[in-house]
């Protein structure tokens, strides 16, 4: 659940407000009904009826509730904004709705529960021929050549403080999800495509690996992972390193030992979605030698950055 | 049977806990099956993962390969065993 300090922490991203604003000035007409999924503090809510919305629909399980509807009254809106307290994907509107909205990403688009809620509200709320916004993400992926992060991250299990050796963990932190604010300058690659999410028809994945060659020798500590969204056909953002700061940042996800690629080899990475009670990562690298041979194969895995116990394995029993 | 590939595993004191990407599942096996798994892993086919378990557990043969063949089927139908493939 977010707190008040984070719903503030999102309004003041001007990169998402700027971009969803745009995407509401450019879908709501006068009369049109809106459905604010996942609404906070009803940033998204106040902003369609100042462009003319006739109705409304605030829907967040959080307590940010009574603030999105102390907002609304407090601009005037009190009668045009239904707040609806509950879980998403157990609401149904009183009417259907023309565009939906809402933002229930963590780092990635891969957050629980925002592809269900969407589907839901699509189901169940959305007019036909009716608006999503988002339209789609899209995921990308490069290499990461940012040996400071990299040392933050592995740097205090290989340290011995007092001799004490601590390098069992390396394995748990290289296995973990890091969200990270990367510059450009941290990417040792272009950027590949991994999939997309068409908020309006689910995941689509590359089937093949992604692969880089490299044209001159550089080391590469992981891979960083952001989305490019499109909010409508002609409205979107771009969470790439380098780019303005967004809330969202990347995902890194570190290799077990650096690799070092010279000239003329590649890396091939084999990235899979795996959706439990919360999304895993699991990433297969390979460094091929420029004859084609495999040097080195990582096979890591968010399930091996699980700390597992005794207590935890019989809940995964059941 | 061989164990699919790209499968990973975490040992937990006696357990063994299984995933694979393509399944959006944990697996758990206790000691005898993480003993099977890594039989299975080796190689053996059921009678010889019968017949290793039998020189490490003090149990009856037929109760035991009731066990293996328990195991055996729920990994296969998780999607974690795969019939290797024919050489010709």
């Amino acid at each position: 659940m977010y707190s008040l300090k984070d719903y503030g922490r999102m309004l003041s991203d001007r990169v998402r407000m700027r971009a969803y604003v745009r995407a509401l000035e450019q879908t709501v007409r006068p009369g049109s009904v809106v459905a604010d999924l996942g609404a906070g503090t009803g940033i998204f809510s106040l902003h369609a009826c100042r462009l003319g919305a006739r109705h409304v629909y605030a829907v967040d399980m959080s307590p940010a509730m009574t603030v999105a509807a102390a907002a609304a009254k407090a601009n005037g809106f009190s009668e045009r904004i239904t707040c609806i307290q509950a879980d998403c994907l157990r609401t149904y509107l009183p009417e259907k709705v023309d565009i939906v909205i809402g933002d229930l990403r963590g780092t990635l688009p891969f957050f629980p529960g925002n592809l269900e809620a969407f589907a839901h509200a699509q189901r169940h709320w959305l007019k036909p021929g009716g608006t999503l916004i988002p339209k789609r993400d899209v995921l990308k992926v490069a290499l990461v050549r940012d040996r400071l992060l990299y040392e933050k991250i592995t740097g205090p299990w290989r340290h011995q403080p007092a001799k004490l050796d601590l390098s069992i963990a390396l394995k748990w932190a290289v296995n973990q999800f890091a969200h990270v604010h990367l510059k450009g300058s941290a990417l040792a690659s272009a950027p590949k495509t991994w999939g997309s999410i068409d908020y309006g028809a689910g995941i689509q994945r590359n089937a093949q690996p992604l692969s880089w060659k490299s044209r001159r020798r550089t080391t590469a500590y992981g891979l960083a992972v952001w989305f490019d969204a499109e909010l409508t056909a002609t409205i979107g953002f771009s969470n790439r390193p380098g780019s303005s700061p967004a809330i969202y940042g990347q995902a890194f996800l570190p290799f077990e030992n650096p690799l070092t690629i010279s000239a003329g080899e590649s890396l091939q990475a084999d990235i899979q979605l795996t959706q439990l009670d919360d999304y895993l990562w699991s990433w297969q690298v390979e460094h091929r030698g420029s004859d084609g041979a495999v040097r080195r194969t990582l096979r890591q895995s968010m399930f091996l950055g699980m700390m597992l116990t005794t207590e935890a394995l019989k809940n995964l029993r059941q | 049977m061989r164990p699919v590939a790209g499968a990973l595993i975490q040992q937990v004191g006696e357990d063994l806990a299984l995933f694979h990407p393509a399944i959006p599942r944990v697996f758990v096996l206790n000691s005898v099956g993480a003993d099977i798994w890594r039989l299975l892993n080796a190689g053996c086919d059921k009678p010889a993962i019968v017949q290793h378990l039998l020189n490490l557990y003090d149990t009856d043969p037929a109760t035991l390969q009731i066990d293996v063949s328990k195991i055996i089927s729920d990994l296969q139908v998780a999607g974690l065993l795969t019939e290797p493939e024919a050489e010709f």
